[in-house]
């Protein structure tokens, strides 16, 4: 993996490490995705169902977990599915920016998806760098957002 | 007289019955059948991405010796094979309920096959194969991706097989009042994957990107079909009615429907 690499971000914007929420039921998919995105210098909180997405999300809005800076989801998940856990999220007053991961390769759930609010839809089979590279311009648009509050 | 007319009225109303419920029994075996593809299509893709996450995880290490890099980009070119695979299954399926919608609109046959061209010319480079477009000044009503898929599929197969020096042809042209479309190749000989005759893996991968070829001709009302070229190769050809209509043309012509052409079907012909 080598040295611990810092996502780009702007200045003074974000001081701490940005927190990524991960929700897949793949055991592998996360757990690769998530060394990546530690090795990128993301605090990692993953999940394997839609129902434990939700309970994190609940748990950072009481304050008990950290408050996600992005979060991912896999669409086709036990429990709630992506969709679902997004629905939920959009009674949130503050919503992070949300990605969603799919192995259906139907473009209606691309725009189903940002009818609901998503930051971006990446379809499976996607190569590292495309997450890393769509997690990160997820951080700085919440900063971006952030700083002009 | 008239128990006569009874009786051939009932039996017309019990063959319609029979009919409709045979049809309705196909409808559902359809149905159930791109159900289940769509299903293995999601699963299978599911572990691709696993894989490709993998793959591109280790590749990303500097430190990992060349020999090692070379064998992930064969690892990763597999993949992209088996997500295509999939992919052109669960189109299939579609395509065969129903299921998937062709959007036509009026498109040039030159356009078209340029597109088809830039895919495949990088193929072709590396490959030591030209590619030569013959292309008429003709409009043509069809779902423009899916004939791109069509004439991609046939012409990244006659790259495969024909020879270093060798040409591939793709000719769009007016023909009875249709679009005619044809890929050309100079293969020598069959390829003989398996001395068995049992097909290979690429045989197989072959005959699924066939099928969905020969689907996407089918939903415009074309017939995919497959001859003998005199001075050897072989050409894949089909064609769209210019005004939308579903006439299936070529019927009466010297040659093969391309499934038949298929390595299990007998010949092997590179599909």
């Amino acid at each position: 993996m080598g040295e611990v690499q810092q996502p780009e971000r702007e200045s003074g914007v974000i001081d701490r490490r940005p927190t990524v929420f991960l929700a897949d039921d793949d055991d592998l998919f996360r757990a690769v995705l998530k060394d990546e995105l530690i090795a990128h210098g993301y605090a990692v909180e993953d999940v394997s169902d839609g129902a434990q997405a939700l309970e994190l999300l609940a748990m950072a809005a009481d304050g008990l977990a950290a408050s996600p800076d992005v979060v991912v989801l896999d669409v086709r998940m036990p429990g709630y599915s992506g969709l679902g856990v997004l629905n939920v999220m959009r009674r949130f007053a503050k919503r992070p920016p949300t990605l969603l991961l799919t192995a259906v390769p139907d473009p209606s759930i691309d725009v189903l998806a940002r009818t609901m609010g998503a930051f971006g839809v990446l379809h499976k089979p996607v190569e590292l760098d495309e997450v890393l590279d769509a997690v990160e311009e997820a951080v700085l648009s919440k900063a971006r957002r952030s700083s002009r509050v | 007289m008239r128990s006569r007319q009874a009786r051939s009225c009932r039996e017309r109303a019990a063959a319609h019955a029979r009919r409709e419920r045979l049809e309705a029994d196909v409808r559902r075996a359809a149905g159930a059948r791109e159900a289940l593809l769509s299903s293995v299509a999601h699963d299978v893709r599911a572990q691709l991405a696993a894989v490709t996450m993998v793959v591109s995880s280790i590749a990303r290490d500097e430190a990992l010796p060349e020999a090692h890099r070379r064998k992930l980009v064969f690892l990763q070119r597999a993949a992209k094979r088996i997500e295509r695979l999939v992919d052109d299954l669960r189109e299939v399926g579609q395509l065969e309920a129903g299921t998937l919608a062709l959007e036509r609109a009026l498109e040039g046959a030159s356009s078209i096959v340029d597109d088809v061209v830039g895919l495949i010319r990088p193929i072709a480079a590396e490959r030591g194969v030209v590619v030569v477009a013959s292309v008429s000044d003709l409009t043509v009503p069809c779902a423009r991706d899916r004939i791109v898929k069509v004439l991609e599929r046939l012409g990244s197969s006659a790259v495969g097989a024909t020879p270093r020096g060798g040409t591939v042809r793709i000719r769009a042209e007016p023909r009875g009042g249709r679009a005619w479309f044809a890929v050309e190749d100079e293969r020598l000989s069959a390829p003989m994957s398996d001395p068995s005759g049992a097909p290979g893996v690429a045989d197989t991968a072959r005959g699924v990107e066939l099928a969905v070829a020969e689907a996407i001709v089918d939903a415009h009302g074309g017939t995919l079909r497959s001859e003998r070229l005199g001075a050897g190769g072989l050409r894949f050809y089909f064609d769209v009615a210019l005004d939308g209509s579903s006439h299936a043309a070529g019927q009466d012509a010297p040659a093969t429907r391309a499934s038949s052409a298929h390595p299990r079907c007998g010949r092997r012909d590179g599909w």
